[in-house]
């Protein structure tokens, strides 16, 4: 099947992203680094403020990390802090202020670390669900409202702030539609182009993302209209976040005759779901507070998900994804599998890291589990 | 006649097969690292005595068969070729040499769940045979060491399992009761892969199937008979052959 128009416009622009942001610094614009979807963008945006994702998905920079972070550690944070350390990562390089938050206990102590080479602003993730926590979150993002306007000197107005809410909601919309063309059969778009929309959703311009996708919907309707997509087991793959450069996963699945049709993680529905409902920084708060990760207490709600996603879809199996050393999404796997063998749904855990070196492990439990369900 | 190749990660295994009948078969001891050359003219050979209709490839390095009719994933296979050997079975464990697979599966041998040793190399044939080669033991007599007593290994990673061995033979501790420990890690390692997957009446296929010593240690550790065939190591060849 032909690239869809679309896909090749995020790719130009992902390869002119350097320039740009460079650009955009010389006019005075502050580009705030981010390492977590928990981090309510709008109130950057809102600051005329530029957010870009730091996560790190290759293994080249995992050697560098190593010699502060221990061996056993997950990949993603120590790829993200071997960026920083070596300075090869221009999102990074660019990145006036990081944001992090406390999510898992790797990430937080990594911060610990990562400060000593660049300010850094942590906000207070309650792992809780409860009232009480959902209070000190809505606090944490009144602090961060403070800290953007005076990192970048410019006043967050009611208006800004609203105009901010209704374009970040826009892009929700459009993945929504996204998600929703991809219950069609066959399925319009290979999960390897959705998984890189998502990674340089975190990379792009806004604008540049909604423009993008606008038209990739358009495309998309046209594909279903003529019966055009992709043929295969369907899978949706839930756990860990697959950043810009680690696509390893998708790759295999899709090369061993399956199709991936949803993405239940940080790069996938835990990125766009739930709209802000309302303007004020309670409801922003509130929207954030909502997201399912697997390192709050009791998060139920994520397997309600992918329960949901995985009819919704209808999907011929899972794919339960964990990083090495993922504690969090490892441990809350054992549920996950329990409720979907009780639903009936095939599933499959993989657990690998950003080496090369599992591949063909990987691509022999990946056929025979598409060969199986 | 069916001619299928089982490209494993340290072995080769040919089987020709008449219908449901075997008819030949052969284990190379050289696996993925086989040069498409040497299967060819393996192919060959068995060319001259029988007629061949079909290749069958399968295993780890079943891409590497590229002149093969057919290429099915081995873990699939292998329910298949267990069913073969046996009525009423609904599970296997396989000690292969990359990896080890406990299946379950249905009367007909098609596979309804698996796990699959993660990529370490603990409770595999290669910590085996890396244990066998520190202890100097020949792979062909290990049926001869056998120990009531059992050396504690109690690290489940098989480059510290090595550093562990070593300090146990420089405390004198006799050979045999190390290798015992050696098999008791790599059993206790699958057991509860056997235990999740509630598998009763288990083939027990692959090259560490003939060895002895731990089978009936397997055995009694999951008190109940495991069933073997003649030629375990055949088994997933078959199953290619039976898809």
């Amino acid at each position: 099947m032909v690239e869809l128009k679309a896909i090749e416009k995020l790719m130009q622009k992902f390869a002119n992203r350097k320039e740009q942001l460079q650009k955009l610094k010389e006019e005075g614009r502050k580009v705030f680094g981010l390492f977590c979807a928990y981090v309510p963008i709008e109130l950057i945006l809102a600051a005329n403020a530029t957010p870009v994702g730091l996560c790190g998905g290759k293994n080249d920079t995992i050697p560098v990390a190593e010699e502060d972070l221990p061996r056993n550690l997950c990949p993603l944070i120590k790829s993200s802090y071997g960026f920083k350390k070596a300075k090869t990562c221009p999102y990074f390089e660019a990145s006036d202020i990081v944001i992090g938050e406390t999510t898992c206990e790797g990430k937080k102590k990594m911060f610990e670390l990562m400060e000593r080479m660049v300010p850094m602003h942590i906000m207070h993730l309650p792992h809780m669900k409860d009232e009480d926590s959902l209070k000190i979150w809505i606090k944490e993002v009144e602090k961060l409202k403070e800290l953007v306007e005076k990192e970048t000197g410019n006043k967050i107005t009611e208006e800004k702030l609203k105009e901010a809410v209704d374009k970040v909601n826009k892009l929700r919309e459009l993945f929504y539609k996204l998600y929703e063309l991809r219950k069609n059969k066959p399925v319009p778009i290979k999960g390897l182009d959705v998984l890189k929309i998502f990674q340089f959703t975190y990379l792009l311009e806004i604008d540049d993302t909604i423009k993008i996708l606008e038209e990739l919907v358009k495309e998309l309707e046209e594909r279903v209209k003529k019966g055009e997509g992709y043929e295969g087991k369907r899978i949706l793959i839930t756990g860990c976040p697959m950043v810009a450069g680690n696509n390893k996963i998708v790759e295999l699945i899709e090369e061993v005759r399956g199709v991936v049709v949803g993405e239940e993680s940080c790069t996938g529905t835990r990125y766009f779901e739930n709209f802000v409902e309302g303007y004020s920084i309670e409801d922003i708060a509130k929207r954030y507070f909502k997201i399912p990760c697997a390192c709050r207490f009791k998060n139920d709600d994520r397997i309600e998900n992918i329960k949901r996603l995985a009819k919704e879809l209808d999907v011929d199996g899972v794919v339960y994804y964990t990083l090495q050393y993922c504690h969090t999404f490892n441990i809350e796997g054992a549920k996950v599998e329990e409720v979907l063998k009780e639903e009936g749904i095939p599933v499959i855990r993989i657990e690998t890291d950003y080496s090369e070196s599992d591949k063909e492990q990987l691509k022999t439990r990946l056929e025979a589990f598409i060969e199986m369900i | 006649m069916i001619l299928g190749i089982d490209v494993g990660s340290t072995t080769t295994k040919m089987v020709l097969m008449e219908k449901d009948k075997i008819v030949w078969y052969k284990i190379e001891d050289i696996g993925v690292v086989i040069d498409e050359d040497i299967l060819l003219k393996m192919v060959k050979e068995v060319e001259e005595r029988y007629p061949i209709d079909k290749i069958v490839a399968t295993g780890y390095g079943r891409h590497k068969v590229s002149f093969a009719d057919k290429v099915v994933p081995e873990v699939i296979a292998l329910g298949k070729g267990a069913r073969y050997f046996f009525n009423d079975v609904d599970g296997v464990v396989d000690i292969g040499g990359q990896d080890t697979k406990v299946l379950k599966i249905n009367n007909e041998g098609k596979v309804l769940d698996f796990i699959l040793s993660d990529k370490c190399a603990a409770g595999t044939g290669k910590f085996l045979e890396k244990a066998l080669d520190i202890l100097k033991i020949d792979k062909n007599d290990i049926n001869k060491y056998k120990s009531d007593s059992v050396a504690k290994i109690s690290s489940m990673c098989a480059v510290f399992a090595e550093s562990e061995i070593i300090s146990l033979l420089s405390k004198k501790i006799p050979k045999e009761e190390i290798l015992m420990g050696v098999y008791e890690s790599t059993i206790n390692r699958i057991i509860p892969m056997v235990n999740k997957l509630k598998i009763q009446n288990i083939v027990f296929s692959g090259g560490v199937a003939k060895n002895k010593v731990l089978t009936e240690m397997f055995e009694k550790k999951l008190n109940k008979k495991l069933l073997i065939p003649e030629e375990p190591q055949i088994v997933c060849c078959v199953g290619a052959i039976q898809l």
